[in-house]
C-alpha cells in the first residue's frame, strides 16, 4: 500500500508564518524534500483523492503522515480528517494534528475523528520528531538524520 | 208482644168457652185439637140459656179457630200434668210434629233434655205464683226440641187460665232461629267494622250538634294520647290550638250547612301538652238517625308536615347556593329550579320547570350533544364543561356536575353549574401568555446559545487567530536568534530576548484566559473527595516551583468535600503555587493546610507567612488580571485566585483572605462536607 513514490509528508497549513517556521525546521533537519505542502482544506482533498489540479497523481502514492492543521479555508481540517479517515484507500495514513493550545477542544474533536497525534505549533522538528515517535515512525526520521 | 197477649188473653177466653161446650163433643175442624179432659159439666144451665151459651159458644170457637189456626207462632197447651192438650198448626210446623202424634203427649217431648228439669220447676213456680201470664225472656235464651231432634231458639210467653177446677197452661213459642242468626250477622259485621275503624290509621270522631266528643275510635284517642273512652264528652273545639279555633269553626258551619267536606289542618293539642298536626275532613251527619252528628275523619300529620318543612328549609337553602341548582327527570323535563339558576340563565322557575333542560339551555359541547348520559347511566354521576345559552341568547362556558338519584320508579339528574367562561378566558389568556412566554424563553435561550456560541468561536478565534502572530513574533524572533545571533551585537540580542518574554507573556495570559472562560462552560461533577489526598498530590506538582528552597509544609486534618475533583485540584493547585511564589523572600518560608468546621460548611485554608498584602485592596484581588504586586516583584497574569474563586462559587461555597503587608496571608475557602 505504502507507494514507494509517495511523499512522506503531506502538510496541511494555511498559515504563512507558521509554514515558514515549520519548512524551517524540517529543512534544518534535511526532511524538506519528502514535504508535500498544500494550503487548504480543498486542496488536500484534491491531493489525497487525484482530483482537480492533482488529478494526474496516483493515488498509490498515498503519504507515510500527515500534519493537519484545523482552521483551514474552503474545507476545514475536521472534514479533511472526516473524509480520510472513512475512505478505505487513505484510512491507515496516521494523521497528527496541528494546534494552536493543547488544551483545545479541537485535540478532542480531532481524536474522536480518528486523528493519531497532535503537535502544538509552532512545528519544530523536535516536536515533529517526538510526535513520529509516539506513532512508532521512528523510522521515518531515521533516514533523514538532522543536520546538527 | 202487644199482639201475644192479646191473643193469649183471647184464647183463655176461648178455652174457657171450648170447656164449657165439651160435652157437644164437637170436633175441631180446623185442627185445633182438644183433649176431653174431663166430663164433668161446668154448669148447670136452663135450656134457653143453654142455648144461648151455646150459640156463644160456638161463636168463640169459630173466632178461636180463627185466630189460632193461621198464628204465625206455635200455640201449645198443656194440662196440670203438662199433657199437651193443644197444638196449633205452627206449633206442627215449628216442631214437625203432626198434631195428632203431640196431643196427649207430655210437653216435655218438645224441651231439650237438659232444660227438662229447669222447665218443670220454671211452670211450677208460675203456677203456684198466681201469675196469669209471663214472658219468657228473662228467663235466657232457651230452646224447642223438633221431633227430628234438633234444638233451635225459641222466645215463648206463658199463660194460664183456670177453667173450673184445672188450670191450663198455654204456650205462645216463637222460633228465632232466623232472628238470631241476623244478630249473629249484625254482631259480627259491627265487630269487623269495629276492627277495621280500631286500626285504621285515621281516626273517626262523632261529635254531636253541641260539640260535644259522643265517639271517639282508639285510633283518634291515640292520636291525642287518649286512653279509650277518655275523649267521650269532651268538645272538640277546646282541643284546636287557639289560632286555629275561628278557621275551625268556619270550617264547622260550612259542613253543617252543606257546604263540600274538605280535608283542613288543624293544630290539636295533644294530653301531653304538644301541639299536633291534624288533617281532617267532616261529614255532617246531623240528619242520620243512626249517628245524630258530624263525623271526623282525622289523620295525624305532624310528622309529615315536619319533613315537609324540613325539605321546604333545605329546598331554600339550594335557593342560597352561589352554584345553579337544578333538578330534572332521567331524559325527561326540570322539575326544580333554584334562585341561582333563575339568576345564572335568567329563566324563572316557572319557565323552567316542565321544558328539557338541554332545550331549553341549548347544552353544547364539543363532542356529541349529551356526552353525559352514557357516564351518568354508567357511573351515576358526570362532570365536565359545557355551553349553555342563556334566555338573552348570550352563550356561556359552564362547570357541570350531575348526579343520578333513583326515587323508586322515578330516577332525577340532580345538575349544578357555575359559570366559568370568565375562567376559561382568563385561563386561555394564561395559555396565550404562557405561550408567548415559552416563545420569548425559546427565543432567549436561542440568543443566549447564540452568544455562547459567538464566545465559543471568540475563543476559538483568540485560540487561534490571536496566537498565530504571537507564534510568528516569537518563532521568527527565536529563528533570528538561532540564525544570526553571532551576527548580532550584544544589546540586539537582549531585544529580541525581551520580544520572545512579551510573546511568550501574551501566550500564558491567552492560555489563563481561556482556561478561566471554560471554567464556566464545564459542568460541575461532584463527588465525595478526600482533601488529604488530593492536596497530597498538588503538593507534589507544585513543591518544584520552590525547589531550591526550604519550605516548611504543615499538613492539618482536612474532612472529606462534596465537589469536582479536577476543579478542586485547581483551586489547590493555585493557593499553594501562590503560597510557595509569595513566600519566596521569607527567611523560613512556612505553609501550613488546614482547616475548621463550620455548623455547616468546612472551612479549608492556606496560610503562608510570605509577602501578604494590604486589606484595604481585598476586594480587588479575586478580579481576573487583577494584581497586588508588580510583575517584576511576583511574575503572574492575576488569572490564578479569580479561577479559585470562581470554582468556589459554583460549588455553592466562600472564598476570602486574610493578609498584612510583610506578614503573610491566609486563604480560606468552603464547601459542603462529603459523606
Amino acid at each position: 500500500m505504502d507507494g514507494e513514490n509517495g511523499v512522506d509528508v503531506l502538510m496541511v497549513e494555511d498559515s504563512e508564518e507558521d509554514l515558514q517556521l515549520a519548512l524551517r525546521s524540517f529543512r534544518k533537519a534535511n526532511f524538506l524534500e519528502r514535504v508535500q505542502v498544500v494550503r487548504d482544506g480543498a486542496e488536500a482533498l484534491d491531493y489525497l483523492f487525484c482530483q482537480g489540479e492533482y488529478a494526474g497523481r496516483r493515488i498509490e502514492d498515498i503519504p507515510r503522515v500527515i500534519l493537519l492543521d484545523l482552521k483551514l479555508p474552503k474545507v476545514n481540517g475536521l472534514e479533511v480528517l472526516q473524509r480520510v479517515k472513512s475512505d478505505p484507500r487513505t484510512r491507515r495514513i496516521p494523521v497528527v494534528l496541528l494546534t494552536s493550545s493543547k488544551e483545545h477542544s479541537d485535540v478532542v474533536a480531532g481524536y474522536e475523528n480518528g486523528a493519531n497525534s497532535y503537535i502544538v505549533k509552532p512545528v519544530a522538528f523536535d516536536g515533529f520528531a517526538k510526535a513520529m515517535q509516539e506513532l512508532g515512525m521512528y523510522w521515518l526520521l531515521l533516514n533523514n538524520s538532522p543536520k546538527m | 208482644m202487644l199482639w201475644v197477649t192479646v191473643a193469649a188473653v183471647a184464647l183463655a177466653c176461648a178455652l174457657a168457652l171450648l170447656l164449657v161446650r165439651e160435652r157437644s163433643s164437637a170436633r175441631n175442624r180446623a185442627g185445633v185439637k182438644l183433649q176431653k179432659t174431663s166430663q164433668r159439666p161446668l154448669a148447670e144451665a136452663p135450656d134457653r140459656s143453654a142455648e144461648l151459651v151455646q150459640e156463644a159458644v160456638l161463636e168463640s170457637e169459630a173466632r178461636l179457630n180463627g185466630i189460632i189456626e193461621p198464628a204465625m207462632d206455635a200455640i201449645i197447651t198443656v194440662d196440670e200434668q203438662h199433657k199437651i192438650v193443644l197444638f196449633n198448626p205452627a206449633a206442627e210446623q215449628m216442631f214437625q210434629c203432626s198434631a195428632d202424634r203431640a196431643l196427649g203427649q207430655p210437653l216435655d217431648q218438645f224441651i231439650p233434655e237438659r232444660s227438662r228439669s229447669a222447665h218443670a220447676g220454671h211452670l211450677h213456680a208460675f203456677r203456684e205464683a198466681g201469675l196469669t201470664r209471663r214472658q219468657m225472656a228473662n228467663l235466657g235464651s232457651i230452646s224447642g226440641l223438633r221431633a227430628s231432634g234438633r234444638e233451635f231458639p225459641i222466645e215463648a210467653s206463658i199463660s194460664q187460665v183456670r177453667v173450673g177446677k184445672r188450670t191450663l197452661l198455654t204456650a205462645i213459642v216463637r222460633d228465632i232461629t232466623e232472628r238470631k242468626a241476623a244478630e249473629a250477622d249484625v254482631r259480627s259485621r259491627s265487630a269487623r267494622f269495629r276492627s277495621l275503624i280500631e286500626h285504621s290509621a285515621d281516626g273517626i270522631t262523632v261529635v254531636n250538634a253541641q260539640g260535644r266528643i259522643v265517639y271517639a275510635s282508639a285510633p283518634a284517642e291515640r292520636m291525642l294520647g287518649y286512653r279509650p273512652g277518655e275523649m267521650v264528652g269532651e268538645t272538640l273545639l277546646e282541643l284546636v290550638h287557639p289560632d286555629d279555633r275561628e278557621r275551625y269553626k268556619c270550617e264547622r258551619q260550612s259542613v253543617v250547612k252543606g257546604g263540600r267536606p274538605a280535608p283542613s289542618r288543624f293544630r290539636m293539642r295533644h294530653k301531653n301538652g304538644s301541639w299536633r298536626v291534624i288533617e281532617s275532613i267532616r261529614s255532617n251527619q246531623l240528619d242520620n238517625p243512626d249517628v245524630r252528628g258530624t263525623v271526623v275523619n282525622s289523620r295525624d300529620l305532624t310528622e309529615v308536615v315536619q319533613t315537609e318543612e324540613t325539605l321546604r328549609r333545605q329546598a331554600a337553602l339550594f335557593d342560597q347556593t352561589y352554584d345553579a341548582v337544578f333538578v330534572w327527570e332521567w331524559k325527561g323535563n326540570i322539575t326544580f329550579w333554584n334562585r341561582a339558576a333563575e339568576r345564572l340563565y335568567g329563566y324563572t322557575r316557572d319557565d323552567a320547570v316542565g321544558r328539557v333542560p338541554h332545550e331549553l339551555l341549548q347544552t353544547k359541547t364539543l363532542g356529541s350533544d349529551v356526552p353525559f348520559l352514557v357516564p351518568l347511566e354508567q357511573d351515576g354521576t358526570w362532570e365536565g364543561e359545557l355551553e349553555h345559552t342563556t334566555r338573552d341568547g348570550r352563550r356561556m362556558t359552564v362547570d357541570s356536575r350531575m348526579t343520578l338519584a333513583s326515587y323508586g320508579e322515578h330516577t332525577y339528574v340532580l345538575e349544578t353549574t357555575r359559570d366559568i367562561t370568565e375562567r376559561k378566558r382568563a385561563e386561555e389568556e394564561i395559555q396565550l401568555l404562557n405561550r408567548d412566554l415559552e416563545r420569548r424563553v425559546i427565543e432567549r435561550t436561542a440568543e443566549l446559545e447564540a452568544a455562547v456560541k459567538e464566545l465559543e468561536a471568540f475563543s476559538y478565534s483568540v485560540a487561534h487567530d490571536l496566537r498565530a502572530p504571537l507564534r510568528a513574533v516569537d518563532g521568527f524572533s527565536d529563528a533570528l536568534m538561532e540564525d544570526y545571533g553571532p551576527k548580532l551585537p550584544e544589546q540586539a540580542r537582549e531585544y529580541l530576548q525581551t520580544i520572545r518574554r512579551g510573546a511568550q507573556r501574551m501566550g500564558a495570559l491567552i492560555d489563563d484566559l481561556l482556561a478561566f472562560s471554560r471554567l464556566n462552560r464545564q459542568a460541575l461533577s461532584k463527588q465525595t473527595v478526600d482533601m488529604e489526598l488530593l492536596v497530597h498530590g498538588v503538593l507534589e506538582d507544585v513543591l518544584p516551583e520552590g525547589k531550591d528552597r526550604n519550605i516548611q509544609i504543615v499538613n492539618g486534618t482536612l474532612p472529606v468535600a462534596n465537589a469536582d475533583p479536577s476543579l478542586l485540584r485547581q483551586v489547590w493547585a493555585n493557593l499553594l503555587s501562590n503560597a510557595i511564589k509569595y513566600s519566596r523572600h521569607a527567611q523560613q518560608a512556612r505553609i501550613e493546610i488546614g482547616s475548621l468546621t463550620e455548623a455547616k460548611s468546612n472551612v479549608y485554608f492556606v496560610r503562608d507567612n510570605g509577602a501578604g498584602f494590604d486589606m484595604r485592596y481585598a476586594d480587588k484581588l479575586f478580579g481576573v488580571f487583577q494584581r497586588l504586586h508588580r510583575e517584576d516583584q511576583f511574575e503572574g497574569t492575576g488569572i490564578g485566585l479569580a479561577i479559585v474563586q470562581r470554582v468556589i462559587h459554583r460549588h455553592g461555597g466562600r472564598v476570602w483572605a486574610e493578609a498584612k503587608p510583610n506578614e503573610g496571608a491566609t486563604f480560606y475557602f468552603t464547601l459542603e462536607g462529603g459523606n
